[in-house]
């Protein structure tokens, strides 16, 4: 299930999306009537994605699987105030980022909200890469990458190429101006792509001067 | 529009079909597929590399957490569940009654016995009945009992909203 939408390059039809928004208006539907298992469902279903963009903002398993833990709750004693207009994920993951930031807030280590909205050279990585290298070891130096992030870039990559969603519902979900999330995605891509240049220079000599 | 911003929204997925167009006509199809490809094996990728799960007993103790809260308090819930046939019990105590005590009465007064006068009576005696119920003790029961069903059917549908 896709909490949020894909992007247009592989974006759900309509009706497949339509599909997962009534399956999902169901489970919450019986929620509302109490039903746990129904609630046991939704768990099932976002706490392994809610896993990721949580780790992405605290860096640490432990700490995140207490805020995932934490938002679960409040999106149970919550579920009067989501009204359907939005999807359910989007909702989540907003009291899931909010938690996570609240974490941060209690360690004293709240990233500052700047507005970023700088103009930026397009970014992108060639896919001949993926080939050329071994996929453990590139998955690794993402992982790495990512992990070193701060992390309000981390949460917005998350968010765009996990989660797959619209800037729209990032903006919705972090409450950032959509410049700072396009500047914080384009400076995220330039890392990664950076790591990997130092990782493997010779290939990605070559691959510098295809591109 | 620049070159950039095309590729920018390529890149994001938010270009248009015009502007895919134009990009087409400026960088050319192999270059469109390529970044695309990246951009796709990118997300790959990434949704792989950060893959993360909760530890085995994460839903239990969550379920258990959500199970463990407080709930309405505990008059509500036995007024939740046994006002409804309590509500019923008196309103058909105070419906029965009526209809056994009352035409009795009248009966005797008049002295006429055949069951058509009886039944007669008995609907003309009721209708007075409901119509002066403020002023009958045994109304107030009714009445009471159709309050009481009222509290319940909005209590039940307040939780079915919940």
């Amino acid at each position: 299930m896709k909490p949020c939408r894909a992007p247009a390059v592989q974006r759900a039809t309509t009706s497949e999306s339509n599909v997962i928004r009534l399956a999902e208006h169901d489970i919450i539907a019986r929620v509302r009537r109490g039903d746990l298992d129904a609630f046991a469902d939704l768990v099932l279903q976002y706490k392994d994605k809610a896993m990721s963009l949580a780790v992405g903002l605290l860096k640490d398993h432990h700490d995140a699987e207490d805020a995932v833990q934490e938002s679960f709750v409040k999106a149970f004693r919550g579920l009067d105030r989501f009204n359907g207009s939005a999807q359910f994920g989007t909702w989540f993951y907003r009291i899931v980022y909010n938690t996570c930031l609240n974490v941060l807030d209690a360690r004293n280590r709240r990233p500052g909200m700047d507005v970023i909205d700088e103009e930026t050279l397009p970014v992108w990585i060639e896919p001949s890469l993926f080939d050329a290298f071994d996929r453990e070891d590139v998955e690794r130096v993402l992982r790495e990458t990512l992990q070193a992030m701060p992390p309000l870039y981390a949460a917005v990559m998350d968010l765009f190429y996990v989660q797959e969603c619209t800037h729209e519902q990032i903006v919705r979900i972090t409450g950032m101006p959509v410049g700072t999330i396009k500047t914080r995605l384009h400076r995220g891509r330039a890392m990664l792509r950076d790591a990997l240049t130092a990782k493997y220079p010779e290939i990605m000599a070559n691959y510098g001067e295809r591109s | 529009m620049t070159t950039r911003d095309r590729i920018d929204r390529l890149i994001d997925g938010t270009i248009t079909p015009a502007d895919l167009e134009i990009l087409t006509q400026e960088i050319g199809s192999e270059a469109i597929r390529r970044i695309l490809d990246g951009e796709q094996r990118l997300r790959t990728s990434i949704a792989s590399a950060t893959q993360r799960t909760t530890s085995p007993g994460f839903v239990d103790h969550l379920m258990a957490t959500i199970r463990a809260m407080p709930g309405p308090p505990r008059w509500i819930r036995l007024i939740t569940r046994w006002s409804l046939p309590g509500g019923l019990l008196l309103v058909l105590l105070g419906v029965s009654v009526t209809l056994a005590a009352l035409p009795r009465g009248v009966q005797g007064q008049t002295g006429r016995g055949d069951a058509l006068s009886d039944a007669w009576w008995r609907a003309d005696i009721m209708a007075e009945f409901l119509r002066s119920m403020a002023d009958v003790p045994v109304s107030a029961v009714i009445v009471g009992g159709m309050v009481v069903l009222a509290i319940i059917i909005a209590v039940r549908l307040d939780m079915a909203r919940r």
